[in-house]
């Protein structure tokens, strides 16, 4: 148990970061990716990609998120696993097809957590700028940070970045958890008490219901922070709360995945006939 | 990240499940369960104290296993599932135990820590006064020089287990009344000893506070924590180190659990997507506990992240106690099953939000953190 970055995620979050600075909003960064050698970081070695999954692909997706880009690295990766020769094309950097069939399985698990990972870094680059444009919008003489209607908004909205960023961080490892297959040993180990029950289904099903309504609130009220100038065109938060709206649904409504996620609830409470009685009257048709 | 607990704490997690499933253990906890009014939870401590798993943190000559802050939150999920209450326990050995070992003498530590490992000896703090609650550097109880020690004289407010307890930790002014922090010593106090008189404040809660006024009461020498004068540091850092947010995390989990088992088909359709939010809230708050207690594991501690946790924690669990009393209504005073745990919940979370840093304190100093520049 370490649920802290590791090396190799913070040494690829400093390394985007730097990459990715100066490149404008909604900036197509597919041929910077290219550069980083980055589209093949979830594909297998076999295909030409770097095997390393998606704990390190949720840090990709992140800091796209975080700059506003309008990446393919979530289409690519979606791509890739409809077989191995499309695999080879997205690690080779071929731009993935623009439209794509709606994945399903572990393929919409998976995409999921990268879209949870997009919107939490669209929530924290918004953040950012709410942050830094506080600090310098004055009223009665004082930045606007400084007063606690607006600091414990900013600090609210950090807490619920910070919440997003781990459930997304926990579905990414239980996702890669169950391909990698779990090693013997563990099933002579005590079931401890696994949040989202241990599912990756059920924790990617929450992790982006959280991060598409921490997207949509937390870019809402940065670009209020920004007062008028933030509607104008010239404005960078104004695309962060365009790409929120669009992004957040993308693979479900919030409504619908929370509902989906409480279904999954009911599912795994203890089998008995009680359970089997209340998921029945909660619907079959729940997905 | 590295959300498995590896064999160590596999381990440890079976051992524990192994002491509360023995017969004595068991029957412990039934007692205190069918019994009314505010239990006495110390048979219970005897009984697990006995196995060694209290404080698997410490040392073991100090009756611990040598583990590191994340064997805590192994330990206190199996008690919490189990149904141990909690507040001795975190009294004794996370709060007053974690003051001991950091700045408390090789004497003092050897007095006390065993016996608190064991659960032969229980122990509370004492830091609130009537006229100082959140704001701690206003206290005013004193501590007059004498030969061999101090004579301490006060009101100290709102202890819970008080009466219960042997030893308490009291923060006493033995400096100029006129500053605020300097001259705030950290003693410990014999709640046997001549001049201590507890009594008890009705609460809301299960769990009932206590007045303990002090009339002259003998602290030796050897029973003052660090340098005296010096008690406002070591203060802060023992209550931001307290700030893991495990054991309101814990409690969302385990109130969560109660109302998901305690859905009748009646309420199943409306409750989906409740049941989807507070599942996801709870979850969130046990992955903050352990990224904090990871942080204390690397001694990273970030006060900052702490706050962050303890805000999180305790207002996720507040909101799953108001989830589960709007489920049943909590008005009606149940004496069994789950809606008696929701109930009781429900009367105890107000006062999740307010121990070991109000909300509005958490949210002042992560705010503090970001003015003027970026994270």
């Amino acid at each position: 148990m370490r649920p802290l970055p590791d090396a190799l995620q913070d040494e690829l979050r400093a390394a985007l970061r730097q990459a990715l600075r100066g490149v404008p909003p909604r900036g197509d960064v597919h041929d910077l990716l290219g550069r980083l050698g980055l589209h093949g970081l979830e594909i297998a070695p076999a295909a030409g990609g770097l095997g390393l999954g998606l704990s390190y692909g949720v840090v990709v997706a992140e800091e796209l998120g975080r700059v506003a880009a309008c990446d393919t690295y979530r289409s690519g990766c979606l791509a890739a696993e409809t077989g191995p020769a499309a695999a080879a094309g997205v690690a080779a950097g071929a731009r993935p097809p623009a439209t794509a069939p709606p994945p399903a399985g572990g393929a919409l698990v998976r995409a999921r957590i990268r879209q949870a990972a997009y919107l939490v870094g669209l929530a924290a680059g918004a953040h950012d700028l709410a942050v830094r444009r506080s600090g310098e919008r004055h009223q009665f003489g004082r930045p606007i940070a400084a007063f606690q209607a607006t600091g414990f908004a900013l600090a609210a909205d950090l807490v619920r970045i910070e919440e997003v960023r781990l459930l997304t961080a926990y579905a990414a490892w239980l996702a890669d958890r169950d391909a990698a297959g779990s090693p013997d040993s563990a099933a002579a180990q005590p079931r401890a008490w696994p949040p989202a029950d241990g599912e990756p289904d059920l924790a990617a099903i929450q992790a982006l219901a959280a991060a598409a309504e921490a997207a949509t609130g937390v870019t809402r009220r940065a670009l209020h922070l920004h007062g008028t100038y933030g509607l104008t065109g010239d404005a960078a938060i104004q695309h962060y709360y365009r790409l929120a709206g669009t992004e957040a649904t993308r693979w479900g409504q919030p409504a619908a995945l929370w509902r989906a996620a409480g279904h999954r609830r009911l599912a795994s409470a203890p089998d008995t006939e009680h359970t089997t009685a209340v998921l029945a009257a909660a619907g079959k048709g729940e997905r | 990240m590295d959300f498995g607990f590896d064999s160590h704490q596999s381990r440890l997690r079976a051992r524990v499940r192994a002491v509360l499933a023995t017969p004595g253990v068991r029957r412990a906890i039934d007692d205190l369960a069918a019994g009314a009014g505010e239990p006495d939870e110390r048979p219970l401590y005897r009984a697990i104290g006995a196995a060694g798993v209290l404080a698997p943190d410490w040392p073991a000559e100090f009756g611990g296993l040598d583990g590191g802050p994340m064997s805590v939150a192994v330990v206190a999920e199996e008690l919490s599932r189990a149904g141990v209450p909690d507040t001795l326990h975190i009294n004794t050995v996370q709060i007053v135990g974690s003051v001991l070992r950091a700045i408390g003498t090789a004497d003092q530590q050897r007095r006390w820590l065993p016996r608190f490992a064991g659960g032969e000896r229980f122990a509370c703090v004492l830091y609130t006064e009537p006229e100082a609650g959140s704001d701690l550097a206003a206290l005013t109880t004193r501590a007059e020089p004498v030969p061999g020690g101090y004579r301490v004289s006060g009101t100290k407010i709102y202890s819970l287990k008080a009466a219960l307890c042997d030893v308490a930790l009291a923060a006493v002014r033995t400096g100029d009344p006129a500053s605020r922090y300097d001259g705030i010593t950290l003693v410990l106090i014999d709640l046997h000893a001549p001049g201590v008189r507890a009594t008890r404040i009705p609460s809301l809660a299960d769990e009932h506070f206590h007045r303990v006024d002090l009339d002259a009461v003998f602290v030796p020498e050897s029973d003052v924590l660090g340098a005296p004068g010096a008690g406002w540091a070591a203060l802060t850092t023992a209550l931001a180190m307290e700030r893991t947010g495990l054991d309101y995390a814990l409690k969302a989990a385990r109130w969560y659990d109660t109302a998901r088992g305690g859905l009748t088909p009646g309420d199943a359709a409306d409750s989906l997507a409740d049941l989807g939010r507070h599942g996801a809230s709870a979850d969130a708050a046990r992955l903050l506990a352990w990224a904090a207690l990871a942080r204390l594991e690397e001694d990273r501690f970030d006060p900052v992240f702490a706050a962050m946790a303890k805000l999180h924690t305790s207002e996720s669990a507040a909101a799953v106690a108001e989830w589960g009393a709007a489920l049943r209504g909590a008005a009606t005073a149940p004496t069994t099953g789950p809606a008696r745990c929701l109930e009781s919940a429900w009367r105890e979370a107000p006062g999740l939000t307010i121990s070991a840093g109000v909300s509005e304190v958490m949210l002042e100093l992560i705010a503090g953190s970001l003015s003027g520049s970026a994270r």
